[in-house]
This record gives C-alpha cells, sequence and structure tokens, in this order.
C-alpha cells in the first residue's frame, strides 16, 4: 500500500495541520486506506467509471435573469471595503 | 380526537390533512403548537438549530386564508422543519459548521420556495452532522442530537435532528438530505419514514454540496403518505439544478394512497441480497425485518433471493468517491467570499486560507477533505477515484440485473437499533458500517425508503429498508403505506 504523506495532502487541501493532528491523521488516513485495499483485486478491465447518471446535459435557453444584488452577497462576506473582497496583500506571493 | 395536539401527537397525515380542511383546526394553532413543543423539547434533544417563528406564522395566516376560500393542497398549512443544510432566504443556514455559524441565505433552495408556494409553514432549521458528514449527529458544531427514545443514544445521521424532532412529534413533516443513508439511517433509529428519492428526483439548487453525484434531499415524516405528500410538491424539473431534469406528475400520493388500500400483492417480487442475509445484523432488527418481509408474503408477495456480487465492496467505494466530490465542494470555504474567517493576522493569501479552514471545519469534515484530495491527488487517481467509479458502474449493473427479476430489494435499514453517544466516535470505520446497506443505494442513483417495522428488548425503533428501481419511488412509498395501514402499533411517537 502507498503511504499518505499527511503533511502533503493538507498543503494541497490548504488546510494547516500541527505536528499532534498531523500523526493522529495519518493514523486515522492509513486505518481507512487500508481497509479499502480490497478494491484493488475487482477487476475493473474495460469497465467505464460512473461519475454521473446523465449522458447528455440538458440546456436551457440563453435568457438573461435577475440575479442576486452585490450588496445582498457582500452580507455574508467576513471582510470587505468598497464592494470588493478584503485580502491580505498578494504582490510578491508565491 | 380533537385538539391540535391530538393531531400532532398521532401524526396520522390523512387526519391531519382533514382537519385542516374542515376547519376542526386552523393551520395557525397547528403552527404555534409546533413552535411551543418544538422549543420544549429542544432542551433535551437538540434537535433544531434555528426557529423561524415570524416566517412560519406569517405562511400558517396565508394558509388559514387560502383553506378558508376553499383552495385545496397536500401540505397546505401543515408545518414543516428543513435540514439546516438546506437554504431558507432571511434564515441562517450553517450545515452545522463553524465554517457556516454566521451566514444567512440570501435566497431560497427549490425545495423551499416550492414549499412556500404549497404555503407549508416552515418552523425550524434541523440539526445535522456538520456537512452532513456522519452516521450519528455527533459532529454538529452546535452539540449532538439526542434520540427521544433513549436520550442517551444517537439519532443516526447525518439528518438526525429532523428525525429526532418527528419521532417526538414536535411536528410530522421534514426534508433532510441524503447522500449514503442520512435520511434513511436517522429514520431507522428514530421510528419515523424517510425516503430517498432517485437521483435527480428533487433540485439540489440552494442545497449545501457535499458529493453532488451522490446528494438528494428527501421527506423525512411520520408516515408513508406525508412523505409522498412531500415528493408532490418539491419534485421535478428545475433549471438550476441541470441533474433534475424529470417531470413531477404530482402523482405520489393518489398513487400511495391507492396502493395502501390493495387487498393483494400477487405478482410483487421481493428480492433478498445474500450478500445482505450474510452480514452481522442484531438479532431483534433481524427478526424484526423478517416479520415485516413475512407480512409482504402474507398479502401474495413472493420473496426471491438475489445476488449483489460488488454491493460488498460499496463502503469503500462510497467512501473514496463522497470524500473526493466533498474535498472540491468544500474548497470554496477560503475565509474570502462568506463563512468563517480567522482572525489571526495573515501574512499571506495562502495562510488566511489555511488558517480559516483549518479553524472553520471539525475533525470528521477535515479527515474527509484529506481523504478525499489524496484520493484526487497526482499518483494516486487512477487508483482510488477512477477505481472506485469503475467499481460504482460494476454495483450499479448489479442492480440494473437484480431488477429484472425482482421489483423491490428489502433489508434492515441499519444493521443495528440506536446506539450510545460517543460509542464509535473514536473509531471512524466503525462508525462508516452503520451505513452499509444504505451506500450502494445512492452509488447507483436509486430511490430507497426506511420505515419503522418493530422494536428491540430495550424498546428501541427498528426499520425496514425497500429499494427500488430508478424512477420507482412510489411503489416504494406504496408498499410502505400498505404495511403501515395493515400494522397498527409500529408509527409510534416517542415520548419525551
Amino acid at each position: 500500500m502507498k503511504e499518505i504523506d499527511v503533511k502533503k495532502v493538507a498543503e494541497l487541501a490548504r488546510i494547516n495541520v500541527n505536528q499532534e493532528q498531523e500523526a493522529e491523521l495519518k493514523l486515522a488516513l492509513t486505518q481507512i486506506l487500508k481497509h479499502f485495499e480490497g478494491l484493488k483485486n475487482v477487476n475493473t478491465d474495460e469497465v467505464e467509471p460512473l461519475f454521473h447518471f446523465q449522458d447528455q446535459m440538458p440546456l436551457r435557453e440563453d435568457l438573461a435573469e435577475e440575479a442576486l444584488k452585490q450588496e445582498e452577497l457582500l452580507k455574508n462576506a467576513p471582510n470587505h471595503v468598497d464592494g470588493c473582497f478584503r485580502i491580505p496583500k498578494v504582490i510578491g506571493d508565491h | 380526537m380533537n385538539t391540535p395536539e391530538d393531531f400532532l401527537s398521532n401524526g396520522d397525515f390523512l387526519k391531519i390533512r382533514e382537519a385542516l380542511d374542515k376547519k376542526q383546526i386552523s393551520s395557525t394553532e397547528l403552527t404555534k403548537l409546533s413552535l411551543i413543543k418544538a422549543k420544549a423539547q429542544n432542551d433535551k434533544t437538540n434537535a433544531l438549530i434555528h426557529f423561524c417563528d415570524q416566517q412560519a406564522l406569517d405562511t400558517a395566516a396565508q394558509a388559514d386564508k387560502r383553506i378558508a376560500s376553499g383552495e385545496t393542497g397536500a401540505l397546505l398549512g401543515i408545518p414543516i422543519a428543513v435540514k439546516d443544510l438546506i437554504l431558507v432566504k432571511d434564515a441562517p443556514t450553517t450545515a452545522a459548521s463553524k465554517m457556516l455559524e454566521n451566514f444567512t441565505a440570501p435566497y431560497d433552495a427549490t425545495v423551499v420556495s416550492r414549499l412556500r408556494s404549497a404555503s407549508a409553514p416552515i418552523i425550524a432549521k434541523a440539526n445535522l452532522d456538520e456537512f452532513a458528514m456522519g452516521s450519528s449527529n455527533e459532529t454538529s458544531f452546535f452539540g449532538c442530537v439526542k434520540n427521544p427514545w433513549d436520550l442517551s443514544r444517537v439519532p443516526g445521521g447525518s439528518s438526525g435532528g429532523s428525525a429526532a424532532a418527528v419521532a417526538a412529534r414536535s411536528f410530522t413533516l421534514s426534508l433532510g438530505t441524503d447522500t449514503g443513508g442520512s435520511i434513511r439511517q436517522p429514520s431507522s433509529l428514530c421510528g419515523i419514514t424517510g425516503l430517498k428519492p432517485t437521483y435527480g428526483r428533487v433540485s439540489r439548487y440552494g442545497v449545501v454540496a457535499f458529493a453532488s453525484s451522490l446528494d438528494q434531499v428527501g421527506p423525512m415524516c411520520t408516515d408513508a403518505l406525508s412523505c409522498a405528500a412531500i415528493m408532490d410538491v418539491i419534485s421535478g424539473r428545475d433549471l438550476h439544478d441541470a441533474t433534475c431534469n424529470h417531470e413531477n406528475k404530482a402523482d405520489s400520493f393518489a398513487l400511495t394512497k391507492a396502493y395502501s388500500e390493495k387487498q393483494s400483492l400477487k405478482g410483487l417480487k421481493i428480492g433478498l441480497a445474500k450478500q445482505f442475509l450474510s452480514s452481522k445484523v442484531q438479532t431483534d432488527v433481524h427478526r424484526n425485518v423478517e416479520a415485516a418481509i413475512a407480512y409482504y408474503k402474507s398479502v401474495g408477495a413472493e420473496v426471491i433471493e438475489i445476488d449483489l456480487p460488488h454491493v460488498e465492496h460499496s463502503l469503500a467505494c462510497y467512501y473514496l468517491i463522497c470524500t473526493s466530490e466533498a474535498s472540491s465542494n468544500l474548497a470554496r470555504y477560503d475565509g474570502v467570499r462568506y463563512g468563517y474567517r480567522s482572525p489571526k493576522e495573515d501574512s499571506s493569501l495562502l495562510d488566511l486560507y489555511k488558517n480559516s479552514r483549518a479553524e472553520g471545519f471539525g475533525d470528521e469534515v477535515k479527515r474527509r477533505i484529506l481523504l478525499g484530495t489524496f484520493a484526487l491527488s497526482s499518483g494516486y487517481y487512477d487508483d482510488y477515484f477512477q477505481k472506485a467509479a469503475r467499481i460504482r458502474r460494476l454495483i450499479s449493473k448489479d442492480f440494473e440485473s437484480a431488477f429484472k427479476k425482482v421489483d423491490v430489494i428489502a433489508s434492515p435499514t441499519s444493521p443495528f437499533t440506536a446506539f450510545k453517544l460517543g460509542e464509535k466516535t473514536k473509531d471512524p470505520l466503525s462508525m462508516y458500517a452503520a451505513d452499509i446497506f444504505t451506500l450502494a443505494t445512492n452509488l447507483a442513483g436509486l430511490p430507497a425508503v426506511s420505515f419503522n417495522v418493530g422494536f428491540d428488548q430495550s424498546n428501541l425503533p427498528i426499520g425496514l429498508q425497500l429499494q427500488g428501481a430508478r424512477w420507482n419511488d412510489n411503489l416504494l412509498l406504496g408498499l410502505a403505506a400498505l404495511y403501515q395501514k395493515n400494522n397498527p402499533g409500529k408509527n409510534k411517537a416517542a415520548t419525551l
């Protein structure tokens, strides 16, 4: 079984984990993945993956619709100014 | 039986409908009583997160006017609660997460706007597992829900609040959502009736997304006729959800009622999957489920053993798919546009994301996001996510073959009755196993109903699950209604 690199996965998921959490998560996730190992033994040659139940997405007419007002949407924003979301400086970020 | 309390406690849909239509009771009386009862019971069960008093009473007054002018409607004036994963305009929608603790819905979910058109007063937002991730309602940021049959036990999850409040008859109707059993398992553990509709029957617009190819909204009520009445209102095509493109014939109630009056089930074939028969099931559960199947046999149904060879892989397949979809869906919670934002002075945008998500999500949600991120990550996608999706196809085909031989597939809803609070929180895998009979339904997009068929030695409810072929929801409700009509005493209220 491939080992799970919790630190890397947490970085990808944009979630901070401290060392203690990292160890706990590694244990829990390894146990879960181990339990799922049985899937490997199922023959899926020539089986198409099933991602959803529709062969075709229905299309609607391309009509203009009333949308929510900016001020309505900004009511739930944790920090905003002049109609914009406020975030830390990004220039120079990697 | 003539007071609003009598009707509420009894929970019989037909009697409530008749009493409202004959103006024996008013919607305002019923709604007020529901609010009072729900608040008093909430001190014990913690089933509800938010009450919508004013909205509900306004709708009730409107319903009374409509009834007075001679209008009729299946849900007209009957109070309902919705799981707090479903957006109700101007009310909080928290998904039971710190992440959305202060979120107020700016619009209605499609199912909610349809309830409004039907003048069904929405009285409360029901507690759930955080982001609907759990089988015991213990992961809620607002505290666990307690089972009204025994307050030291879980109500099941994730729609545990809806189930507990209906079981205690705070109200008789509610909406839940079901991604892997979240309507059916709590319905079973609380002794009520819940339908997970065919995928695509009910719109997901305005429902906080967990795993989009599995999520479905459905009714959780005192009886099957209530569920059918709700389906007539909430089902059907919605331009806001491209996966919901099925015509609503609004015939669920009429067909369910007609089915409940059948004298014979001659010609109906019930399948028992040998994989389910060999599973570890609590003795009382096994006995009561067998007795319910024997009832159907006694009125003419034929019972046939069937084979679902890939269903044993449901648990692994389900968790890889649902966590993958969740990791993608929950990427939107970034501390910027809405939801929780870490108060830490962040030096960078990346730190803002990472801190907000670390502080805003609970442990089980983080565990699932990480598992899903792993399953989708470069180098692992083929072995995990894609492999699971291929096995999902095999599971779906197993059901397709089975439904060429039988009309419905019967099993317990849950392998055990309500377990003790805290009993499984330390072991995610044993918690996941609570949904062993329900997960495959979602993977194959099928409808399934759960309803009470008995009680164990500790007087805890036991549910029977009937799964059907795609779009065969009404047959399941009909079979549940038939059982309920002819087996009185199973649809009892929990006394607090």
